[in-house]
């Protein structure tokens, strides 16, 4: 616990030289990648890292200082530049740590639950130029294949370590697989690509790098059997849960995060929270002590623990919303949630499979990509080009669209929304297989 | 050479030259990169201060070069116990079965820098800084307060940043350059009602400090700009979409976006060498109309993109992508010039000493026309004149691109119209240039861009005049 104790001691030096508190962080990271091209090495390439930042108080006045040099010489000079620029800043009545009251104690047992750090013996250089190697094989070995952008496999650890002069104080520490690979079917003007992954804390929750190279074969080759929209209007889209969760995410981060609320750059207010503003079937909770959940966390930075799950959304109406204590202290609010953003967070699915969910739709759109930046946090306006499946008579055909434009609002889609019974945890947030009425397709 | 990097390493430059050389021998190339960077930034934010942050990130890396098998090593500081481990793995990098190559050396970096090499910080302490730019960030609140009682909230930030850059080349070549930057970014909402807008303006320049301070004007007029593009979107109605619509985008970074995303991506070597670029095999042949010439040039003095060498020790070049509508050039690197036995652009950058390079831009402009904008807009029947975006995004591979409208108007009969919202804007880049009917002569280069490529995040300006898109070339989406 070398830099815990390099964490305490510039802590400590801070309050010494006349700080009224310091909190201070220092992240270590070890990552090692290795890429194939054509069956053949791009090379490893390894990096080390580590990063001290440092905030200093002065009863209101606070300053911050990013180091990546952790000498005794570099701390020193660290935490006087910080005192120095604490000095000459004016004072912010919402600054200071969280009260002693809610700052808690890191448990083992629930360090222990989260499951993050991977005691198998991480890939070697030559296993990994091997799984970079037979992924893109995989790939290759369905039709239509023509080329790979790149097939990579990397695998990392990262450690972090806090303390603040609260009390409080923790360490957390991942280690993390990941496979990615994008190849491109079809050739000449009329190539396309897409891509699949797998990313998990312990090697043996990873995908097969088979599954992986052909799965992403598979989604570019039938991208090449394109065809128009056969016609414009409003139609019931539905979202795969990938792209669920990732517009989901995007959209809802902005909208419920407690710092855009405080700036006017979300469509809630603070008066929001009570209110019914979504349909009845969605409901948006987390979970951070989800056993190898790739957002699980023991605590939150500010030292407060929080409970394990919070309901953001429940039944439709707007229960809280993510935020650090100074967000809480600007919104009025309690931090004692201790949710500075979401943690495995997931839609409730409903017991409708999708199989149902596509019976009745007549003519719809089975979105598999969005393009743009199309989310208008302030108003909730959505507008994105998107790709995806025709959906005729009630059943998902092989019929690509290369290039439609879904447009709505986010209030109104998420008024129309059910989510199927599909969810999985691939990913921090996620979303199963999700059914919207009221966007327009053009 | 004096460097501030040789100097806290206790190396001479051709002491570092031979312990490089000693450790990539054997290979076909590579470079010990090194950077320093020193950093200040502040924001006010509802009329409240932010505390400051200041940021000391020292770092490098060794690549290596055996032919495409590109082993790569980071760490972080300088001390010289790291920089000798990082020599010492990557000498024992066994050679690979790669094939070797060919690689060019374009030359020595210029005399005269293309920005100024003086200290963004000017050597004033920190705190006095902080004083300077605690009174301006006021001063821009208030002032933006007092243009407008809609004015519901502003945030101002302003970042001072230095870097210290070394290369040392496994030819033995030692590069060092010092390179200033100053941003300045504003965003302001608006409320009416229950209607809510906001709009952001921001400029990121090799500037020092006093440089900002003095750009006041400037600065207010960014606000104004704000101030009048909320405004002008309370009143917008939603956009209809279609495929039938003339599109006239604005000049700067409005065109020019479109510009780096659907063209210049699709011109960099590397997506050549891998045979998945979009305008792959397409030299020689009319990518775009004629009267539309395009060129990625890192030489542009006091510009954004521009910089003394690359990220590989490589002089930067003004590189002919598009002649009167012929393909004619790509974007390259050393691996990828040597891929594909194409001129070497200088154009191999990386987001940080953590990355290894690849084919980037620079500064990529098309260059002005004849036309004026008021001609390109009286000639348009039912169109949209797209004078924001707010980024967008390309995919390299079938060279589809989407651009999202955020300061938008419709064109009646040659007539602006009303402003409108939710406008996307798609094509394919390698079809919808050939689509243009005219080029203004209103050229302007942008004063900000950030480009992303697999994860890398480098600093480019785009630029152009006003440009119009015949019907059919480019689909609008709406929110109608
Ligand atoms: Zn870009």
């Amino acid at each position: 616990m070398k830099h815990l104790d390099t964490c305490k001691r510039a802590v400590q030096l801070a309050l010494q030289k006349g700080a009224s508190d310091a909190a201070c962080t220092i992240s270590t990271d070890e990552k090692t990648t290795i890429s194939v091209n054509k069956g053949q090495s791009e090379g490893l390439s390894a990096s080390t890292g580590v990063s001290m930042g440092i905030k200093v108080f002065l009863g209101q006045k606070v300053a911050s200082f990013a180091v990546n040099d952790l000498s005794d010489e570099s701390v020193t000079e660290s935490v006087e530049t910080a005192l120095m620029l604490a000095k000459g800043s004016p004072e912010n009545k919402f600054e200071g740590l969280a009260d002693k009251s809610l700052v808690g104690k890191v448990s083992e047992q629930e360090v222990a639950l989260i499951d993050a750090v991977d005691k198998t013996a991480p890939f070697t250089p030559e296993q990994m130029l091997q799984m970079a190697i037979d992924m893109e094989d995989a790939a290759y070995a369905v039709p239509s294949v023509a080329a790979v952008c790149s097939s990579d496999v990397k695998q990392g650890r990262d450690t972090s370590y806090t303390y603040l002069s609260n009390g409080f104080e923790g360490v957390e520490e991942d280690t993390w697989y990941q496979l990615v690979i994008d190849p491109v079917a079809g050739t000449g003007d009329k190539k396309v690509t897409s891509y699949d992954y797998s990313v998990a804390f312990h090697q043996a929750d990873l995908d097969s790098v088979q599954t992986v190279g052909k799965t992403a074969g598979e989604k570019a080759a039938a991208m090449l059997n394109q065809v128009q929209l056969p016609s414009s209007g409003k139609m019931p889209v539905v979202f795969s849960p990938e792209i669920s969760s990732s517009l989901m995410k995007g959209c809802l981060k902005a909208c419920l995060n407690g710092a855009a609320i405080y700036a006017e750059k979300s469509l809630l207010d603070k008066s929001s929270i009570g209110k019914k503003l979504f349909g009845s079937n969605v409901t948006l909770l987390d979970d951070r002590l989800k056993p190898r959940g790739l957002s699980s966390s023991a605590f939150s930075v500010s030292g407060i623990i929080g409970p394990q799950s919070v309901k953001f959304v429940e039944d439709g109406v707007v229960q809280n919303f993510t935020m650090g204590v100074i967000t809480a202290r600007k919104l009025g609010m309690s931090p004692d949630l201790g949710r500075e953003g979401m943690h495995n967070a997931y839609f409730k699915p409903s017991d409708i499979s999708v199989k149902d969910m596509l019976s009745d739709i007549k003519l719809g759109l089975y979105v598999t990509g969005t393009m743009g930046r199309g989310f208008t946090a302030e108003n909730g306006n959505i507008s994105y080009t998107v790709e995806g499946y025709l959906i005729r008579d009630g059943f998902l055909t092989g019929e690509f669209v290369l290039e439609a434009t879904i447009a709505g609002n986010l209030v109104e889609m998420l008024n129309s929304a059910t989510f199927a019974n599909d969810l999985t945890d691939r990913n921090g947030l996620n979303a199963s297989t999700t059914r919207v009425d009221s966007l327009t397709v053009s | 050479m004096s460097s501030v990097i040789l100097n806290a390493l206790g190396h001479s430059a051709d002491e570092l030259s031979k312990m490089v050389q000693t450790s990539l021998q054997g290979g076909n190339g590579g470079e010990l990169f090194m950077t320093g960077t020193r950093h200040f930034s502040q924001t006010l934010s509802n009329g409240i201060l932010q505390q400051p942050s200041v940021a000391l990130i020292k770092g490098g890396s060794v690549r290596r070069i055996n032919g495409q098998e590109t082993p790569f090593v980071v760490f972080d500081g300088f001390a010289a116990h790291d920089l000798n481990n990082a020599l010492n793995l990557i000498s024992k990098v066994p050679q690979g079965k790669a094939p070797t190559v060919n690689l060019t050396a374009s030359g020595i970096a210029p005399k005269t820098s293309y920005y100024t090499q003086n200290d963004a910080f000017e050597g004033v302490e920190l705190d006095v800084l902080q004083a300077y730019v605690v009174d301006l960030l006021r001063e821009i609140d208030s002032y933006a307060r007092q243009q407008d009682t809609r004015v519901a909230n502003v945030d101002v930030q302003v970042a001072i940043a230095g870097q210290d850059k070394l290369i040392v080349r496994a030819d033995g070549r030692v590069l060092s350059e010092y390179r200033p930057k100053c941003q300045f970014v504003v965003n302001v909402v608006l409320i009416e009602g229950d209607k809510k807008e906001s709009s952001s303006e921001n400029f990121g320049l090799p500037f020092t400090y006093t440089e900002l301070l003095n750009a006041r004007d400037d600065l207010r007029a960014m606000v104004d700009r704000c101030i009048e593009k909320a405004s002008n979107n309370l009143t917008a109605i939603p956009a209809k979409g279609g495929d039938d619509f003339e599109v006239v985008f604005g000049p700067g970074f409005s065109g020019g976006v479109v510009l780096h995303e659907a063209v210049g991506h699709g011109f960099e070597g590397d997506f050549h060498s891998k045979d998945i670029a979009s305008f792959q095999g397409k030299i020689g042949e009319r990518v775009a109309a004629k009267g539309v010439t395009v060129y990625e040039d890192g030489t542009v003095a006091n510009a954004r993109g521009s910089y003394n060498f690359d990220d590989e020790g490589n002089a930067p070049e003004k590189t002919l992508l598009i002649d009167d509508g012929i393909m004619v050039g790509l974007i390259n690197d050393e691996l990828s010039a040597a891929a594909l036995n194409m001129p070497l652009t200088g154009n191999g950058r990386r987001e940080s000493y953590k990355h290894k390079p690849m084919p980037r831009m620079s500064n990529t402009y098309m260059e002005a026309g004849n036309a004026t904008l008021d001609e390109l807009i009286g000639s348009v029947k039912k169109g949209y004149y797209v004078m924001e975006l707010n980024g967008g995004q390309v995919d390299i591979v079938s060279s589809k691109f989407v651009q999202n409208g955020t300061v938008v108007r419709e064109i009646n009969n040659g007539q602006l119209g009303a402003y409108v919202k939710g406008v996307s804007v798609a094509g394919k880049g390698n079809e919808s240039y050939k689509h243009i009917i005219g080029v203004a002569n209103d050229f302007e280069i942008s004063k900000n861009g950030m480009c992303g490529k697999e994860g890398q995040s480098v600093p480019v300006t785009t630029g152009q005049g006003s440009m119009l898109f015949a019907k059919g070339a480019l689909k609008v989406g709406g929110s109608a």
